[in-house]
């Protein structure tokens, strides 16, 4: 941990973690400053001057109406237009639409009618540290982990539903029997009608996990001819090292929770607990020497601050860990 | 951080290989910080959208010859303010006045601190003073690193001055204003007050 006790009033000012703690301190449960001010008089008034010049400091942001920046955008489009061909316009035109949906956070992304879309696939990027959730054209929902893309049609064609995902996902697909919903990732790909299921496939990992929740679904691989039909609290697993596949009986629940914010590990390694941890919180995490990165945990934690994740996990395991600038180390005490 | 700055590489990558989705992300993501960047240095809101308009048609005409970039506000804020700054330059030459100076300007929340009768301390108001007073570069550095997240390097760039130069020109302003920050007795209550107050209060402004 830094030490804090030998910051000077300009160093907290300038610390972006203390500022954050300043404006709102339910994003920093546990921060020391908290306790250094209980604990030490002298340093609990430099916080206090600290934090109220962090607070003077901040800035009143005029207001920009959204509909000037909808115009402006519509505006931009048009200039464009007169050197592009009208199909890209339109396209242009369509993304303008679906991303201010999206990015006002209107709770979904609702794709309109729009018949000369069918077959032009879009893509949604979730950064790291966030989560999201989409709605597609024919009402299916997505919800996307951190790190995650899905490219899907703007508008499905009659005779399938396809999509594609790298990351992590959670489908809950809409009921249409004659039009089968499919979901590509990496060398695996799920047939549905209609369904809830999650799927995990991150570029940077091994493995790749099927776990349904509800239904049916039948999954394509690419290291067996037939495809696997899965039951409701089954996930199948393919390794991409050894190309085996296994069908196992899990807790789905274990498996899906994080779309409800809840981070959970059942006998979980320590090296599967950071990975999770540097999508989620977005950091980069080192490990020191002499950490044992093979050591189980058992947890359920729901939207705690990376510090406080910490903070947990080195009650009950002998490490030590500083926060800094978005890099966590982690080592032995 | 990290995870971030590859997001912003592979995004803008994606703008620069004739992506127009990423594009429209970009500009859904950066058109109100430009905007209320803009607003800092003039009320002409014209002047704004036309300089916001300008940045992404150039964008989009050179998005292939662009360079590369792992903080896309940072390359966006840059362009802009460069090209406000034109603008309004160009816009005085016909006005009345010529050597018009552009200068960054803000208000700060102490403002409304000090107008709310119940914390009209001396303390505040000499702060307040001490605040107005730094500097236009001053307050713009501060404004780019406390509320834009930029660091010494992105913000010498964008001031034009050495990456040591802006670090001290942030510090100089801190510790200036913590000489006016004595032992005010109204300090105290408000800590105490703060830490019993859920955020759901946070609109009552106690600092």
């Amino acid at each position: 941990m830094k030490e804090y006790r030998q910051y000077e009033l300009e160093d907290l000012v300038l610390d972006k973690e203390f500022r954050t703690w300043v404006f709102s301190p339910e994003a920093v449960p546990n921060s020391p400053w908290t306790k250094l001010g209980e604990s030490d008089p002298a340093k609990g008034k430099l916080i206090k001057k600290a934090a109220r010049l962090v607070r003077a400091l901040e800035p009143i942001e005029e207001q920009v109406p959204e509909q000037s920046l909808s115009d402006l955008w519509k505006r931009i489009s048009k200039s464009r237009q007169q050197k592009a061909s009208r199909a890209i316009h339109w396209a242009f035109k369509y993304a303008a639409v679906f991303i201010l949906a999206f990015s006002l956070g209107i709770g979904g992304v609702y794709l309109l009618k729009r018949p000369q879309f069918t077959d032009t696939y879009t893509e949604i990027t979730v950064p790291y540290g966030e989560r999201s959730q989409v709605t597609l054209y024919d009402g299916t929902k997505v919800w996307m982990n951190s790190g995650t893309k899905l490219k899907f049609p703007i508008v499905f064609n009659q005779n399938q539903r396809k999509v594609f995902v790298e990351g992590e996902a959670f489908f809950d697909v809409a009921k249409n029997k004659k039009n089968p919903f499919i979901v590509h990732a990496n060398q695996m790909e799920i047939k549905v009608l209609g369904t809830r299921f999650n799927v995990c496939a991150y570029p940077d990992e091994d493995q790749l996990y099927a776990t349904l929740e509800e239904g049916k679904i039948e999954a394509k691989t690419a290291f067996a001819k037939n495809s696997i039909q899965l039951k409701p609290g089954e996930q199948l697993a393919l390794n991409l090292q050894t190309k085996t596949i296994t069908l196992d009986r899990v807790e789905t629940e274990l498996y899906t929770s994080w779309k409800e914010n809840l981070l959970r590990f059942q006998e979980a390694p320590f090296s599967e607990v950071i990975t999770k941890m540097e999508r989620w919180y977005d950091v980069d995490i080192e490990i020191g020497q002499g950490v044992d990165v093979n050591r189980k945990y058992n947890m359920s934690i729901k939207t705690e601050s990376l510090r406080e994740m910490l903070r947990l996990i080195s009650l009950t395991t002998p490490i030590a860990y500083e926060i800094n600038e978005g890099k966590v180390l982690i080592h032995r005490p | 951080m990290a995870k971030k700055k590859q997001t912003d590489v592979k995004r803008w990558a994606s703008f620069k290989s004739g992506d127009d989705l990423a594009l429209a992300v970009i500009y859904s993501e950066h058109a109100e910080i430009l905007y209320k960047y803009g607003l800092k240095f003039t009320a002409n809101q014209k002047l704004i959208e036309d300089t916001i308009h300008d940045l992404f048609i150039d964008l989009i005409r050179s998005r292939k010859t662009l360079g590369e970039t792992d903080n896309i506000l940072y390359y966006l804020l840059k362009s802009f303010r460069r090209k406000l700054i034109r603008q309004v330059h160009g816009e005085s030459r016909y006005g009345e006045d010529l050597a018009q100076e552009v200068e960054f300007g803000v208000h700060y929340s102490i403002e409304q601190e000090i107008i709310s009768e119940e914390h009209r301390s001396h303390v505040s108001r000499e702060l307040q003073q001490a605040i107005e007073q730094l500097s236009p570069r001053q307050k713009e550095a501060i404004y780019l690193k406390f509320t834009k997240g930029l660091d010494y390097q992105e913000i010498s760039e964008i001031l034009g001055m050495g990456v040591e130069a802006s670090r001290n020109l942030i510090y100089r302003a801190i510790k200036s204003l913590k000489e006016i920050l004595t032992d005010d007795p109204n300090l105290l209550l408000i800590f105490l007050l703060k830490r019993k107050i859920s955020s759901s209060l946070k609109k009552v402004q106690l600092f």
